[in-house]
């Protein structure tokens, strides 16, 4: 990052290698646009090059924070079009997300484990629990909307995420706390 | 006003963005205040959260994208092709010919040593015609980027007029030239070629050239300056006989209007 800061574009190029096979799968995932999802992962990258230097070792891991930042500008690409929100003005300054961190930072698997980690624990949760899930994260649904969605009580869903997203933390860190995590 | 302990269970789903009305408020009046309990708690909840971005089947993002953000954030960084290509890169001439060198001065009597200097040579042979063609490209990539940078540039989208045709990117630019670029391209027969058109806002076609999608079906073309861009009405590109043609020969299959 600090040779970000300094306008070292083979940091940039780095970092693009590194981060934006994973980031171009959730912006595709979400916009199932092809052209969408590349004008969107360009936004991220050239949002992170031109806003290197107001982002801190505070905010956290750099691949959680990409995904946050890569999620919401899908999600607003996806609102758009659904035309349920009026478009954000374009501006650098609005668009970084706030802090993202690792609950145990000592103790945190490397991406291909998380990965399997995540993958593992969303697929042992009932249909209906995993599904309310994915609505929320990649359709950008709230409780009241996925309830209606799926047919479920209100109460119902709000546990299913709260419960599915606890179940997921612990599975992430638990890995880790058992030695199997690489710091 | 609530709690932290309250809202402790609620974390993730603000982060999700699935919290709404006076819960999700809740939440936010105690950001707002910068109460570090939420704080940190909404931090993790959003690096958890993230997470579920591993959910996402996998999807490669097509090799011009890299080019654009690089040439877009830094114009004078070499924005080199992926590493799916095999490049030669300009240092290997020169150790391959410090090598020839200390060959012929240490051991050029030695059996060995002249096997080695014929196979060096070889490579130097391969390195030159390679060369010759790195240095194509990159002057069609250094016009590229000139094209894209230039003041007046004017994107362009170009759109398939037939299904499962992947969209055509332009850019235009009266100084520079005009490039076209497209990721996803199907293969052509040896016998045909695509065809670049400016047609004029009397509809008349001027052909600015022919190019063919190479085997990762990366497609790209640059053109210097050479029509009055004022009197484009739009950009379209047909499938020709390899060779090209004076007129089209058949409907466009990409067709996009200068606005």
């Amino acid at each position: 990052m600090e040779r970000l800061i300094q306008r070292d574009a083979t940091a940039l190029e780095e970092l693009y290698d590194r981060y934006a096979r994973p980031v171009y799968s959730l912006v595709l995932r979400i916009s199932q646009q092809p052209a969408s999802a590349e004008e969107i992962v360009q936004d991220v990258f050239l949002l992170l090059w031109r806003n290197a230097a107001r982002y801190r070792a505070a905010r956290g891991p750099l691949e959680p924070w990409l995904f946050t930042m890569a999620r919401n500008r899908a999600l607003d690409f996806l609102r758009l079009k659904r035309e349920k929100q009026r478009r954000r003005e374009d501006s650098y300054e609005v668009e970084l997300p706030d802090s993202v961190h690792a609950p145990n930072p000592e103790t945190q698997l490397d991406s291909a484990l998380r990965a399997e980690r995540v993958q593992a624990c969303m697929g042992s949760l009932p249909e209906a629990q995993r599904r309310a899930i994915e609505l929320a994260f990649f359709e950008g649904m709230t409780h009241s909307e996925i309830a209606k969605a799926l047919a479920e009580p209100l109460g119902t869903v709000k546990s299913w995420i709260r419960n599915g997203l606890i179940r997921l933390r612990e599975s992430l860190e638990s890995s880790s706390a058992a030695g199997t995590g690489k710091g | 006003m609530a709690d932290c302990e309250q809202l402790r269970d609620q974390y993730e789903a603000y982060a999700l963005g699935a919290l709404e009305g006076a819960e999700r408020d809740e939440i936010e009046r105690h950001l707002a205040r910068n109460c570090p309990v939420c704080t940190q708690g909404v931090a993790e909840a959003r690096w958890v959260v993230a997470q579920l971005s591993y959910l996402s089947p996998d999807a490669a993002p097509p090799p011009a994208l890299r080019y654009r953000i690089i040439s877009e954030a830094s114009p004078a960084s070499s924005a080199h092709p992926t590493p799916e290509r095999t490049w030669v890169p300009a240092w290997a001439w020169a150790i391959a010919a410090a090598l020839v060198a200390m060959t012929i001065f240490s051991t050029y009597q030695n059996h060995r040593a002249d096997r080695e200097l014929t196979a060096l040579r070889q490579q130097i042979q391969t390195a030159e015609s390679q060369g010759q063609q790195l240095e194509t490209e990159r002057a069609h990539y250094v016009m590229a980027t000139e094209i894209l940078m230039a003041q007046d540039a004017k994107p362009v989208k170009m759109m398939p007029q037939k299904p499962d045709m992947p969209m055509f990117h332009a850019v235009c630019s009266q100084k520079m030239g005009v490039l076209v670029m497209a990721h996803n391209v199907p293969q052509l027969p040896s016998t045909m070629t695509l065809q670049l058109w400016a047609v004029s806002k009397q509809g008349k076609p001027m052909s600015l050239g022919m190019f063919r999608p190479d085997q990762s079906g990366e497609a790209m073309m640059v053109m210097p300056s050479s029509a009055d861009m004022s009197q484009i009405a739009a950009l379209a590109i047909s499938e020709e006989p390899s060779g090209g043609s004076l007129e089209p020969t058949s409907a466009p299959v990409w067709v996009g209007p200068l606005s």
